[in-house]
């Protein structure tokens, strides 16, 4: 079992003929990622590489299609229109790539997500992959090896850079999901720890956080309340100015609470064991993971 | 992007918010016939526009008063913004370097028996927008004694009339015409703020004068940057004076890049991975002197310029390459260094750490100069080392 998706995925590719899809697709469909459609309005009826069906809108892809994930990877201002055409379309995971999309837009979004079925993944993040089964995002697939641990990040390369340490300890992963760096997006760590702990492959959690918001601080109250499960975390930007955004929109220090002391306190105080550094959290998480696996003996 | 006060001011009347009457001086202008269109005034307020906070606390470098003064004569008025123009205001938000005054408002000063704090943000943990309301304006918010009124918009159904009426009752104006006047600025604020993408609106403070007119006498804006390519009347605000020239020229190429103390150049891609190497920097008693998030999409032209604005810090002794590419692949990002490093003849050890996409290949190609003061870590640990090695080579 994962989180989210699994190998019997059916995707659809939102921006199928666009720069980005071309560069990524080649690599989630030689991971295994099943693309059964992909839209572009204008060229509908035409094939994506002479195999995959591209249609106009959503609506008609569903019509022809069992879909249980869209990837959209199309550029800024047409984002977030993609992702209510897909909360409208009712597929069940969203997953977008793109970064810039404006945070009115994220705002209405979130609002329309609320009495929805739909879960959206992102935006601004690397995506999502189960290893081992499935892939859809762009994050560089050899560094994955299928396992229990559960990655939940808010950093692109520093998702890589966990898993990464990870893999070379020979430690595998169920799922590793990049939740993404705006400021409003659809699925929170919360959400994300939430769904580790109540799934039974996953043994071990590694949370990676950073300056900006308050969403590190809700996982570690949900942590301290219901995660049994160790728990290793890495929080960038003690060394971040305040007041400066630094690359994401979403990563700012804007008073105490958004600071990265703040949040390290407050993860520690859950019983999270937090690495100092980003070199460590490999070291960190081997620690608490042996310390609780020979305790139970 | 942050707007100055007058401008603020402006958005404000256009969107029918009354606001005090004002004229802008720069350094160029005839201050004398500005300050004398304002007709016969009894006394004058002078405030530095910049965009940092806590003028009216701050300092001129030169000791002379504060970013808000008052003057009782048009000479004096006039003697008063030519001093602060050019002077550099040190607030608690511009840190110890100031920031240069290049324009200054002056204003009549308003009678009023009364302040309100108003404004609107984003709230991203509630992922809606909320107003924010208190009958103690003028002073700034950490400060502000007494409730603060907090009303959440929902962004599909924009402000009700119920929400409005539950902040003019809460505020209590003792006029009909005066609550009604309150009930227009929040449905105007909130459109503008809506309308416009603004991450920020502040009017601090809303006067009510004492014939129950309400005027915003001073405000505060900041507009979302991802909205920019929808709102050209806001772009042309953007007023880019004080800011770092390396930051500006690196905002043109689409790379993020924030100025900072130390002197390691740091190449990385990604804003985690960037931050997370000033961190693991830091605590081996190294120093970062930028943050710089190549993207994972950039072209080889972004990288080259990203590359070159590095090399434009004080004081750089070496050049760290960090990259960990989903897309950004790890031999362009090589190429872009060397042809750089050449170009410009530049004679700077290079530190190395490549994962990800084509990164034994970027490895290689940077192996096969000669040319090169190079020192590959093998892994993120390595780092610190390879930086001691290659600042000891010096």
């Amino acid at each position: 079992m994962s989180i989210l998706i699994d190998g019997r995925a059916r995707v659809l590719v939102q921006g199928i003929t666009g720069r980005a899809a071309a560069f990524h697709l080649p690599h989630c469909e030689a991971y295994g990622t099943k693309i059964v459609a992909g839209i572009r309005p204008g060229k509908g009826g035409q094939l994506y590489d002479g195999r995959i069906p591209i249609y106009d809108t959503v609506v008609e892809a569903i019509r022809n299609h069992s879909i249980t994930a869209s990837l959209i990877l199309v550029p800024a201002p047409a984002a977030a229109d993609c992702i209510w055409e897909a909360i409208d379309g009712e597929v069940p995971l969203i997953v977008c790539v793109t970064e810039g999309i404006p945070v009115r837009d994220m705002a209405r979004i979130r609002a329309r997500l609320r009495d929805s079925s739909s879960v959206l993944v992102g935006a601004n993040c690397p995506g999502i992959i189960t290893p081992g089964e499935v892939k859809l995002g762009i994050m560089p697939s050899y560094i994955h090896r299928p396992g229990s641990v559960g990655v939940v990040s808010r950093s692109g390369t520093l998702t890589f850079e966990t898993v990464w340490q990870l893999t070379q300890r020979g430690i595998g992963q169920s799922t590793c999901v990049g939740i993404g760096g705006d400021p409003i997006h659809g699925l929170s760590l919360v959400d994300v720890v939430r769904m580790f702990n109540d799934d039974t492959k996953t043994t071990e959690i590694v949370l990676v956080g950073e300056i900006g918001g308050e969403e590190e601080e809700e996982a570690a109250e949900f942590i301290k309340r219901h995660v049994k499960k160790p728990v290793a975390a890495y929080v960038a930007g003690v060394t971040a100015p305040a007041d400066r955004r630094m690359g994401h929109a979403g990563a700012i220090i804007s008073g105490a609470r958004s600071g990265a002391g703040y949040k390290i306190k407050a993860l520690e105080a859950a019983g999270v064991a937090v690495a100092r550094d980003i070199s460590q959290l490999g070291d960190v998480f081997c620690e608490v993971s042996h310390m609780i696996r020979s305790s139970k003996h | 992007m942050k707007i100055h006060e007058f401008q603020t001011k402006e958005l404000l009347a256009r969107h029918g918010i009354s606001v005090d009457a004002g004229v802008v001086i720069g350094c160029g202008d005839a201050a004398e016939a500005l300050v004398s269109s304002l007709g016969s005034v009894e006394n004058y307020v002078i405030k530095a526009q910049i965009h940092s906070g806590g003028r009216g606390k701050g300092y001129f470098a030169d000791g002379s008063g504060s970013g808000v003064q008052l003057a009782h004569s048009r000479a004096e008025a006039v003697a008063l913004a030519r001093k602060m123009l050019g002077n550099r205001l040190i607030t608690k938000q511009t840190g110890p370097a100031g920031c240069c005054v290049r324009l200054v408002s002056v204003g009549p000063g308003t009678d009023f028996h009364r302040e309100i704090y108003l404004a609107i943000f984003m709230d991203r943990s509630a992922g809606m927008p909320v107003i924010m309301a208190s009958s103690a304006g003028g002073v700034e918010i950490e400060e502000r004694p007494g409730n603060v009124l907090r009303e959440y918009v929902c962004p599909l159904a924009g402000l009700q009339p119920f929400q409005s009426r539950k902040l003019v009752f809460s505020l209590g104006f003792e006029s009909a015409a005066t609550r009604e006047s309150f009930m227009a600025i929040l449905h105007n604020l909130y459109r503008l703020f809506d309308e416009k993408d603004a991450s920020l609106i502040e009017i601090n403070p809303l006067v009510e004068t004492a014939d129950g007119r309400l005027l915003a006498i001073d405000g505060k804006a900041a507009f979302d940057d991802n909205a920019l390519f929808r709102h050209p009347d806001i772009r042309i605000l953007c007023d880019l004076q004080g800011e770092d020239p390396l930051e500006i020229q690196a905002s043109v190429h689409g790379v993020n890049y924030v100025a900072l103390d130390g002197n390691i150049g740091c190449l990385t891609n990604g804003a985690g991975l960037a931050m997370a190497t000033m961190d693991l920097l830091h605590a081996h008693g190294l120093e970062a002197a930028n943050f710089l998030d190549l993207g994972d999409n950039s072209g080889p032209g972004a990288v080259s310029a990203a590359v070159e604005i590095l090399l434009g810090a004080d004081d750089l002794r070496c050049l760290l390459i960090n990259t960990f590419g989903g897309a950004m692949c790890g031999d362009v990002v090589a190429r872009c260094v060397t042809d750089v490093f050449a170009e410009k003849h530049v004679k700077l050890p290079l530190v190395v750490r490549m994962e990800g996409a084509r990164a034994a290949e970027g490895l290689a190609l940077l192996r096969a100069e000669d040319d090169l003061e190079l020192f590959v870590a093998e892994n993120l640990r390595d780092i610190p080392q390879k930086i001691r090695e290659a600042l000891g080579a010096q």
